[in-house]
C-alpha cells in the first residue's frame, strides 16, 4: 500500500469518527463533546441526556452506518456485475421489489409496522427480501436473452414501474390508516429502529459483507471482460448468482426497516473510484464501506435540521444530496464510461 | 531414422469426435462434427478457413468458452471440466474488446496469474518474476506502466500474449491476433508465436487469415473446408492441392511457387519496355502495367514504347508519334489508362 492511499484510507476514517461523534451530538436538543464522551463511558442513568443518546440517538447511527455499509455494497457489486454505471439497488428495481414485499406484508398480513416482535420484524424484512430477490432474478433472466446494458436498464425500471403499480393497487384496496402506515415508511426513516432490529440488520449486513470479500478476485477479473474471465478460471454463473442474492438481501433488509432509500447506493461506488482513481475491487470495496456511512450520517444530521424539533424525512436528504453528487460526478471527469 | 525432435513433442490436447455448433432450446446448428485433432508441444499450428468457416466456434469450444454439440476436448491431465485447472492448461487470446478501465499494462498481464493466486489475487514474488519475464518475452517491457487503452493495436495484442504467457500453461490458443494490424506487426507477432513453439515448447494455435504468413511460420495447417478440417504441414497441404481447394473460388490466382494469392488481370493490351539496365523503376512500372492490363513486349514496333530516362529521371513515353513525358508512374499510368 503505498503512502497517498494510506493518507486518503486515513483521511476518510478520520471523516467518518467525526461523523459518528457529529451525528451523536446533533439533534433537536445539542449535546456537547464532553456530555457525550460522559454518556457513553460512565453515564448518569435516567438523565435526559442519558435517554436521548441510548435510545434515540444511539440506535439511529448505528442504522446510519449498517445501510451506508449495505447499499453501496450492493451498487458496486450490481454496477461491476452489470458494467453500467448507471446500475444500482435502485435504478434496477430492486428496492421497488422491497418496497412491494413491505406493501404486501404491511396491508394484506395488517400486522403493525410498528409492532415491535422479533417474528414481525424478521418475518417483514423476508417479504422485503423477497421482493427484491424477486425482481433481480426476473431482470437477471431477462440479462441472460438480452446482451446490452442499456436495454437491461429499461427493463429493470419496466419492473420497477410494475412493481411501483402493484403498489399502487394494494394502497387503493387498502384501508386508510393503513394506508398512512405505508406511506410514512416510504418517507424513509433512521429514528424507529429498535435494537432486535438492529441486529437482524447487522446480522445480515455481516454475513452479505463477508461473501462479498470473496467476490473481489472475480470482479476484478470480470473488468476485462466475460470471455476473459471464464478462461482465466472464473465461474461467473456462481459469480452472478452471489452477487444477485447478496444485492437482494441487503437492499431488501434496508429497504424493509428504513424504507427506499435512494442514490447511496449509486453514488458511493462512484465517488470511491473518483477518489482513488481505480477499478480494482481490493480497493473500492473497503472505500465504499467507509465512505457510505459517512454519506447516510451527514444526510441524518442534515435531516434532524439541527436546532429544530422537526424531521426531514432521510430518503429525501439522500435524494437531494446524492443525485447533484451524480451529476458532479459527470461533469468532473465527462467520460463515465471509461471507468468500466 | 531416428527423430529426436519428435520425442520432445508432447501431444498437449486432443478432441474426440469432436462436433461443435450452437443449441438452444428449439434447435440445434451444427458447424462441424467428428472432428479428432491433435495439437503438440513445440508446435505452431494455424487455423485458416474462410469467413464463417467456423474458426471461431472451433477455438471457443476447445477453450471451454462455450461447450461442445457432442465429443470431447481431452486435456492431459483430464481436467478439461474445471475452469480453475484448466485455466492452468490453457491460455487465451481473444478476439473480443478488452476494456478494462484503470488497467496498466503489469496490472493485465498480472490478470494472467490469476488461477495461482490467493483470494485476494495478491501477488508472489514469483508471481512478479513471472510477470516481468512474460513482459520481457514480447518485449513490451517500455510499455509496462502503460495505461491499456493508450495502447495501439499491435502493442494490445502483443501485452495479451503477455497475459497469456503469464498464465504459465503449455497450450495458448489466439483467434485472429494478426487480424487489424499493420503488416510489420503481423510480421513480428507472427515472429514471436513461431519463437514460443520452437523455443518455449508451447503448443500454439492461432486462427488467422494471413495465409501467406502462416505458410512460412506454422509447423501444420488446420484447414477449414466446411466438411471437416485438413491436417499437415503447409508445404504437403499445397503439394497436395488441398489448400487450393479451400480457397476454391480464388485458386486460378494462387501461386504454386510462393504459396500466396496473387490478383491476376488479363493482359490484352502491349507496350514495349526498353529494358536496358533492370532497374528497380522499371520493375515497378512494369507492375504498374499489370494492373491496368498491359503486357510487356520485346518487339520494338509497338504502337506504345516506354523507357526510363535517368538523365532527367522522367519516363518518356511514345504514342505512335507523339511524345510524352512523365515525372511519375502515376500520372503515366493515368494517361495509359485512358
Amino acid at each position: 500500500m503505498n503512502f497517498s492511499l494510506k493518507l486518503k484510507f486515513g483521511i476518510i476514517l478520520s471523516l467518518l469518527l467525526i461523523a459518528i461523534l457529529g451525528d451523536l451530538m446533533v439533534g433537536s436538543t445539542w449535546i456537547s463533546f464532553g456530555d457525550l464522551v460522559n454518556i457513553l463511558v460512565d453515564g448518569k442513568v435516567g438523565s435526559p441526556e442519558y435517554f436521548i443518546v441510548w435510545e434515540l440517538r444511539l440506535t439511529k447511527t448505528i442504522a446510519a452506518i449498517l445501510i451506508g455499509f449495505g447499499l453501496p455494497v450492493s451498487g458496486l457489486l450490481l454496477q461491476s456485475l452489470f458494467r453500467n454505471p448507471l446500475a444500482g439497488p435502485f435504478v434496477l428495481g430492486i428496492s421497488s421489489g422491497a418496497s412491494l414485499g413491505v406493501a404486501v406484508f404491511v396491508m394484506l398480513g395488517g400486522a403493525g409496522i410498528f409492532a415491535s416482535s422479533i417474528l414481525v420484524s424478521g418475518s417483514l424484512s423476508l417479504f422485503s427480501i423477497l421482493g427484491s430477490l424477486m425482481v433481480l432474478l426476473a431482470v437477471m433472466s431477462v440479462s441472460i436473452k438480452v446482451n446490452d446494458t442499456l436495454s437491461l436498464l429499461i427493463v429493470g425500471l419496466m419492473f420497477g414501474s410494475i412493481t411501483a403499480a402493484l403498489v399502487s393497487v394494494l394502497q387503493y384496496f387498502s384501508s386508510a390508516e393503513l394506508l398512512q402506515r405505508f406511506i410514512i415508511w416510504t418517507f424513509g426513516s433512521l429514528g424507529g429502529f429498535r435494537w432486535h432490529e438492529l441486529a437482524i440488520l447487522g446480522v445480515l449486513t455481516f454475513v452479505s459483507l463477508i461473501f462479498s470479500l470473496a467476490l473481489i478476485k472475480p470482479l476484478n477479473a470480470l473488468l476485462i471482460n466475460e470471455d476473459y474471465a471464464l478462461s482465466l478460471g472464473v465461474s461467473v454463473k456462481r459469480m452472478r448468482l452471489m452477487v444477485i442474492l447478496i444485492s437482494s438481501v441487503l437492499s431488501g433488509v434496508i429497504t424493509a426497516f428504513a424504507g427506499p432509500i435512494v442514490f447511496v447506493g449509486v453514488a458511493i461506488p462512484h465517488l470511491a473510484r473518483n477518489i482513488f482513481n481505480t477499478s480494482d475491487h481490493r480497493i473500492l470495496l473497503p472505500a465504499s464501506l467507509l465512505l457510505g456511512p459517512i454519506l447516510m450520517l451527514v444526510c441524518d444530521m442534515i435531516a434532524q435540521l439541527p436546532g429544530s424539533s422537526s424531521v426531514l424525512p432521510i430518503n429525501s436528504v439522500t435524494a437531494i444530496f446524492g443525485a447533484p453528487v451524480v451529476i458532479w460526478i459527470i461533469l468532473q471527469n465527462k467520460r463515465i464510461h471509461a471507468k468500466y | 531414422m531416428p527423430n529426436t525432435k519428435q520425442n520432445s513433442q508432447q501431444e498437449c490436447l486432443s478432441t474426440a469426435n469432436l462436433s461443435i455448433g450452437y443449441r438452444n432450446v428449439e434447435s440445434q446448428h451444427t458447424v462441424l462434427e467428428n472432428l479428432n485433432l491433435s495439437l503438440y508441444s513445440g508446435q505452431l499450428v494455424a487455423l485458416l478457413g474462410a469467413n464463417g468457416s467456423g474458426k471461431s466456434t472451433l477455438i471457443r469450444t476447445l477453450c471451454s468458452l462455450q461447450s461442445a454439440l457432442s465429443g470431447e476436448v481431452i486435456l492431459p491431465s483430464n481436467m478439461g471440466k474445471n475452469t480453475a485447472s484448466m485455466a492452468k492448461e490453457i491460455a487465451v487470446v481473444l478476439t473480443s474488446h478488452v476494456y478494462a478501465p484503470h488497467f496498466r499494462v503489469y496490472d493485465m498481464v498480472s490478470s494472467g496469474r490469476y488461477p495461482y493466486t490467493n483470494w485476494l489475487g495478491k501477488l508472489s514474488k514469483q508471481d512478479h518474476e513471472i510477470v516481468e519475464h512474460a513482459i520481457h518475452l514480447v518485449g513490451i517491457e517500455h510499455l509496462a506502466k502503460r495505461l491499456v487503452h493508450q495502447l495501439s493495436d499491435g502493442e494490445r495484442q502483443k501485452m495479451m500474449i503477455a497475459k497469456a504467457l503469464a498464465q504459465s500453461s503449455s497450450i495458448i490458443i489466439l483467434d485472429e491476433p494478426t487480424s487489424h494490424l499493420d503488416i510489420v506487426n503481423r510480421v513480428e507477432i507472427t515472429k514471436l508465436l513461431q519463437k514460443l513453439a520452437t523455443v518455449d515448447n508451447k503448443a500454439i494455435l492461432m486462427a488467422t487469415h494471413d495465409l501467406d504468413l502462416a505458410i512460412q511460420s506454422a509447423n501444420r495447417l488446420w484447414l477449414m473446408d466446411g466438411n471437416g478440417v485438413e491436417v499437415g504441414a503447409p508445404e504437403d497441404l499445397i503439394l497436395n492441392s488441398k489448400l487450393q481447394k479451400v480457397f476454391g473460388a480464388l485458386s486460378s490466382d494462387f501461386d504454386h511457387f510462393t504459396g500466396s494469392f496473387k490478383i491476376n488481370i488479363a493482359l490484352n493490351k502491349t507496350i514495349y519496355l526498353a529494358q536496358n539496365n533492370a532497374s528497380l523503376e522499371e520493375i515497378w512500372v512494369e507492375k504498374a502495367l499489370k494492373k491496368i492490363g498491359y503486357r510487356i513486349s520485346e518487339n520494338t514496333d509497338e504502337a506504345l514504347k516506354l523507357n526510363w530516362n535517368k538523365e532527367d529521371s522522367t519516363w518518356h513515353l511514345k504514342d505512335n508519334n507523339a511524345f510524352f513525358q512523365f515525372e511519375n508512374i502515376g500520372d503515366l499510368i493515368d494517361y495509359l489508362a485512358n
